[in-house]
């Protein structure tokens, strides 16, 4: 210990140098991660249909016959057509039109829902992770509670009490995810021994935060970005949940998982409107699943060698 | 091997006590919730014809008038001592008497989910990880995603129609013998299939690119022990943790499952109370639904320690920190 | 590999004990689940053939689930199972009907005092006789156990028995003249007697003992519940039981299905005969076949739209209200619900069955008759509206589908007009928006119950005796005498209803939108046409006319 103590003080200026071999290995490791996802046919093909998506719901209702929200009462319910791609709702709305529209709200709330989710986890689990000792102990039962209550249920209370809204909602959704994520983190954690950052600690002398997230942080995040990435679609699924009790999304917002819940009691006579927001949802799932193992396999700091 | 069980029996009492713990706890935070759901219980329970007088006696007579923590304490001690959950605001019946008979068909759908989940998804997931990128990998998991993405209620709806309507070989809804059970449990677990066929596929292939696994084939263990004793025990542990978030969203599934089959069960209940704004029953429901969750990834937990020391370590090791 | 087995084990042994606990957690519970295999049969136990010589004759409906058979609670679901099992001391021969005594044999007013004089031959299922104290007793443990069903302190100060037949209530000055106050007070509460009452270990929740023409024999909670005619019922005059209190069937058996589409699966596979609501997709199907029968219904409840008139508020002003009612397009609301068939236009705040209603409101010229943008865009301009969000608030309850329906309609009346709105939900209807007296909501829609005569619909909302106040009495003096003069038993005259209905249609405080047309369907050859269409409003299943 003195001696480390006795070299950290000698050669400052050489800490200062190991510090930016770090940081230069750290960005490319990104880099590398990267360079390594784009060579994965399959994740690149679920990332372009993510943003084509996207781009679509953003831009498409625009070119669109019909507006959002615009009924015409004699066309209710009609199949699939010429005239409506996607065939009508009980309003008479045109469903091609909702469901791209409905992709922000989608897309969005299940992005944010889970990074939201992420961000809470990523800090919770790495402060747990820095100061450890009974503190750990006690944060672990916490947790324990914590994921006790089924998530969807915690999301239901929550958006009892917050009340409905796009951000309330996202609040509650992404509640549930956190003790998972820091599951994952401490699991890693103790994996790669905090050996490692106390050796990082003493040896640069960095503060708490940056040990955090600087040296903690990429070496333990690759489940998490994995899991959080293909929660997305379990999100948009409990935005469903949600609105078939009334909480959630409002109307006539046309959120694809509301669309979803309100085709329920037509299932059987107009399957088409099921059909469409489910397969909808389906097709994000997959993408956001290709994504993620595409960034699975390109993480893998086993795969370095 | 004596030691070793003193050590396993430590571990589950240690983690039993916690258990309790972890009960208590979920009571707290499911009451705190509700406590700040703006409500007036005193207006709920006499209409809104009620006068102000009766109003506020009715409040003094609840206790509602009292601070946070007695009321706390009261909701506590009546749970955990007397097993008294409160009564329906809307109907008046011991939220208890009405979860005592429902907990067994829910629980039983819930189990059953877990059984099916486990033994499909996993071979699965098998299947799909030593093939990868092979057509088993692709076929599994284009049919995960079916499983995933297929509402379940629209798949309950469907095969009450063929099953009920159409062959007249299952009752459409309704509780009784096992083969009321037959289309609920099948609808349930589907989505669940997926989700643990993906993730020991996951877990699969990140194992097999370890170091030990590379070593056992070196020593000329054969293929089929290479799997069986190295790769599958290993892989099985994330799985196993994911069983346990599995069983919470397949308690949320239940709800809509009891809802369209008409089971009786706490997932219905609770519906109904969240609809009638009857806080005893929504209450008292998630507080039985979380404790079976807990109690079920207890018992996983149990089972795994055995297997893994990084599990014994994640719930209940010391973790030693960087600040020393 | 013997790892996982062990897990597997564990799992298969948890799943096991279940199981047998699900089993043995039936069998206890003796009365309710004793072959559980057959409970979806309606068998044809034959009851020990009666003066009725109907033998065997058994029908199964989809019900809604009461929870608790006590009769200490006699609102909310399972109206119909209540309804067979106790009765009443006056009951009203279905809606809008004259009223009649079912257990009183008499009554009269004496000054502020209502007195009922009761047959003296009435007993319970359990065999014991009522007498004028049973009665004070159904009226008065409610209140002692704090239950709010029966109102009887909200009507009266007390009840007493005068005699071994004869019950007096006295009721509050204020409520004397109260409309139909003596018969809602008479319809309040399900008669039983204290012997039975006191036997009971359970408030009578699961083993009701009433006076009624049917008992239950079985219940299992949630799941379905079974009733028995009863064949020594008390009343043997024939002459003197009303028509929903006919037993033309000896067993009921109610199934609760809460899925609409389930509801015409049990349909199609046999498992109950008749049910009321049929979900309108499926309509056509049965329809056309031979097999059933559909009967139409149009439903009491009345669908409204109503502004919150409180000073500062947007819809204070006149003449934003009345640029809305102008604007919104009922007609579209019906198309949105399926069309003429399913829904009902009404021209006044009040349905067209309803005792007292005038048809000559049907023609007269307002936004009742017509919707016209330009005469709303009028309005508009004179009012003072400055940009505000009006809130509009609908609960998701039973009636989601409907008061959605209204909801994206009226938002589409907002937008043509250039007012800015959000559309709020709530889940729940205890704690109902309408009745709330303050700035949250600026619109709400809603749907109100009646009783039989227009002016049920106005009570809820204009009546100061029940509460603090609604939107528009807030400041509208007129508004309050001429309610408290017509809804009265003195002032009930067709003139004042005309008149205080036309107050409010030309103040536009509240909008009637429309009611439901429903439709029942039943085997066609089990239950006869003519009885499912001259009675409805509730199912009295046993008052139908069975064919076998």
């Amino acid at each position: 210990m003195k001696e480390k103590k006795h070299n950290h003080k000698k050669h400052n200026h050489e800490n200062h140098i190991h510090e930016e071999q770090i940081q230069v290995r750290k960005k490319s490791m990104t880099m590398i991660t990267l360079k390594r996802l784009s060579e994965s046919k399959t994740a690149m093909i679920g990332l372009g249909i993510i943003i084509l998506i996207f781009l679509v719901s953003l831009i498409g209702p625009f070119f669109c016959k019909y507006g959002v929200n615009e009924m015409i009462m004699a066309d209710r319910c009609l199949p699939p057509s010429a005239k409506h791609w996607f065939g009508t709702d009980t309003y008479g709305r045109d469903i091609f039109v909702r469901l791209l529209y409905g992709g922000r709200y989608s897309l969005i709330l299940g992005i944010s829902g889970s990074l939201f989710g992420l961000a809470i986890g990523v800090v919770l689990g790495l402060i747990n992770g820095y100061i450890g000792g009974a503190f750990d102990n006690i944060f672990m039962r916490i947790l324990d509670i914590w994921s006790a209550i089924p998530g969807t249920l915690l999301a239901v209370l929550i958006s009892t009490v917050l009340g409905p809204g796009f951000f309330n909602t996202m609040v509650a959704l992404s509640i549930g995810s956190v003790p998972l994520i820091i599951r994952l983190l401490r699991g890693r954690i103790l994996s790669v021994g905090h050996e490692e950052f106390l050796e990082a600690a003493t040896t640069i002398n960095a503060s708490p935060f940056r040990i955090m997230f600087k040296h903690m942080l990429p070496n333990v995040i690759s489940p998490v970005i994995v899991n959080t990435t293909m929660s997305v679609g379990g999100v948009i699924l409990e935005a469903a949940a949600l609105s078939y009790i009334g909480l959630g999304i409002q109307p006539p917002n046309p959120e694809w998982g509301a669309m979803l819940s309100d085709a329920k009691n037509y299932a059987t006579y107009y399957p088409w409107m099921l059909l469409f927001p489910g397969c909808a949802i389906a097709l994000v799932v997959l993408c956001i699943n290709l994504l993620g193992d595409g960034l699975r396999d390109a993480i893998d700091p086993k795969l370095k060698k | 091997m004596k030691a070793g069980t003193n050590r396993m029996g430590k571990y589950i009492l240690n983690r039993l006590l916690w258990m309790i713990f972890v009960l208590v706890g979920t009571a707290i935070v499911i009451f705190t919730i509700m406590y700040f759901i703006p409500k007036d219980i005193a207006k709920v329970l006499l209409g809104s014809s009620a006068t102000q007088a009766e109003l506020a006696s009715l409040r003094e007579r609840l206790g509602l008038n009292d601070p946070y923590i007695v009321q706390l304490l009261r909701y506590l001690k009546n749970v955990f001592t007397k097993f008294d959950l409160g009564k329906s605001y809307i109907y008046n019946v011991p939220v208890m008497q009405e979860l005592l008979s429902r907990i067994p068909r829910t629980f039983f759908i819930g189990c059953s989910v877990i059984l099916f989940d486990s033994l499909l998804g996993i071979p699965l997931g098998l299947m799909a990880g030593l093939n990868q990128n092979k057509w088993q990998d692709a076929l599994c998991m284009v049919l995960a995603l079916i499983f995933v993405s297929v509402p379940n209620f629209w798949l309950a709806l469907q095969l009450v129609d063929i099953f009920a309507v159409k062959l007249h070989w299952l009752p459409a809804f309704g509780i009784g013998g096992i083969k009321y059970y037959i289309m609920p449990v099948f609808a349930a677990f589907v989505s669940g299939v997926a989700t643990n066929a993906r993730q020991m596929r996951s877990s699969l292939l990140d194992v097999t690119r370890a170091d030990y696994i590379t070593s056992a084939r070196a020593k000329g263990v054969s293929e089929r022990n290479v799997v069986l004793k190295h790769m599958l025990p290993n892989a099985l542990i994330p799985v196993v943790t994911g069983l346990g978030v599995g069983l919470g969203k397949s308690i949320a599934g239940s709800v809509i499952i009891e809802t369209v089959f008409t089971i009786p069960g706490v997932g219905m209940y609770l519906l109904t109370g969240i609809n009638n704004a009857d806080y005893p029953v929504v209450q008292g429901s998630i507080i039985i639904l979380s404790f079976f969750s807990a109690l079920v990834m207890l018992l996983l937990d149990i089972v795994y320690a055995q297997v893994d020391p990084r599990i014994k370590a994640q719930y209940s090791g010391r973790m030693h920190g960087v600040t020393k | 590999m013997k790892k996982k087995c062990l897990s597997l084990l564990l799992v298969g042994a948890m799943v096991l004990s279940l199981f047998a606990a699900c089993g043995k957690k039936e069998t206890p519970a003796a009365e309710t689940t004793t072959d559980e295999e057959t409970e979806t049969e309606t068998t044809e136990e034959s009851t020990p053939a009666e003066a009725t010589g109907v033998i065997g004759k058994a029908v199964s409906i989809a019900s809604a689930d009461p929870v608790s058979l006590t009769p200490l609670r006699a609102t909310g679901n399972g109206k119909d199972v209540l309804n067979s099992i106790y009765e009443y001391l006056i009951d009203k021969d279905g809606f809008g009907g004259e009223a009649y005594g079912v257990i009183a044999k008499e009554w009269h007013w004496d000054g502020d005092d209502f007195i009922v004089e009761i047959y003296d031959y009435v007993h319970d299922q359990a065999g014991n006789h009522i007498t004028a104290d049973d009665v004070v007793f159904s009226y008065v443990t409610p209140q002692e156990l704090g239950y709010a069903n029966n109102k009887l302190y909200t009507y009266c100060s007390g009840v007493e028995a005068l005699d071994e037949y004869t019950v007096v209530f006295h009721f509050l000055p204020e409520r004397t003249d109260y409309f139909n106050g003596w018969l809602d007070m008479m319809t309040a509460q399900g008669i039983f007697s204290q012997a039975a009452w006191e036997a009971s270990t359970d408030e009578m929740a699961q083993h009701p003992v009433g006076t009624g023409r049917y008992t239950c024999t079985e219940f299992v909670d949630g799941a379905y519940c079974v009733l028995q005619r009863y064949d020594d019922y008390w009343q043997t005059d024939e002459t003197k039981i009303g028509r929903q209190y006919q037993a033309n069937v000896d067993q009921i058996t109610l199934k609760f299905i809460t899925d609409p589409q389930q509801i015409v699966n049990a349909l199609k596979t046999g498992e109950i005969d008749y049910n009321y609501a049929i979900a309108k997709e499926a309509l056509p199907e049965f329809e056309a076949s031979p097999d059933w029968s559909v009967a139409q219904c149009y439903d009491y409840k009345l669908f409204c739209a109503m502004p919150n008139c409180l000073e500062g508020l947007p819809f204070n002003d006149i003449n934003l209200r009345a640029a809305f009612f102008y604007a919104l397009n009922v007609d579209d609301i019906i198309a949105a619900l399926g069309g003429e068939d399913f829904a009902k236009k009404v021209y006044t705040y009040g349905v067209s069955q309803a005792q007292s209603y005038n048809p000559a409101v049907e023609t007269e010229d307002n936004y009742y008759t017509k919707t016209d943008l330009d005469l709303a865009k009028e309005y508009l301009e004179k009012s003072n509206y400055n940009g505000e969000t009006i809130k509009i608030w609908y609960e998701t309850g039973s009636y989601k589908e409907q008061l959605e329906a209204v909801a994206l309609i009226a938002g589409v009346a907002f937008e043509s007009l250039g007012i800015k709105y959000e559309i709020l939900t709530k889940d729940s209807d205890i704690d109902s928006i309408w009745k709330q007296t303050n700035s949250d909501w600026d619109l709400v829609f809603f749907n109100m119950g009646g009783n039989g005569h227009v002016l049920d619909y106005t009570r809820g909302i204009f009546d100061t005796l029940e509460k603090e106040g609604c939107a528009g009495n807030e400041n509208d003096p007129k508004l309050d005498e001429l309610f408290q003069s017509t809804y009265c038993e003195s002032g009930k005259s067709q003139e004042n209803v005309d008149t205080f209905l036309q107050y409010i249609t030309d103040q536009y405080y509240i909008y009637g939108l429309f009611q439901r047309i429903t439709y029942d369907v039943y085997l066609a050859d089990m239950i006869s046409d003519t009885s499912v269409k001259t009675f409805r409003n509730w199912i009295i299943p046993g008052s139908f006319e069975y064919l076998r």
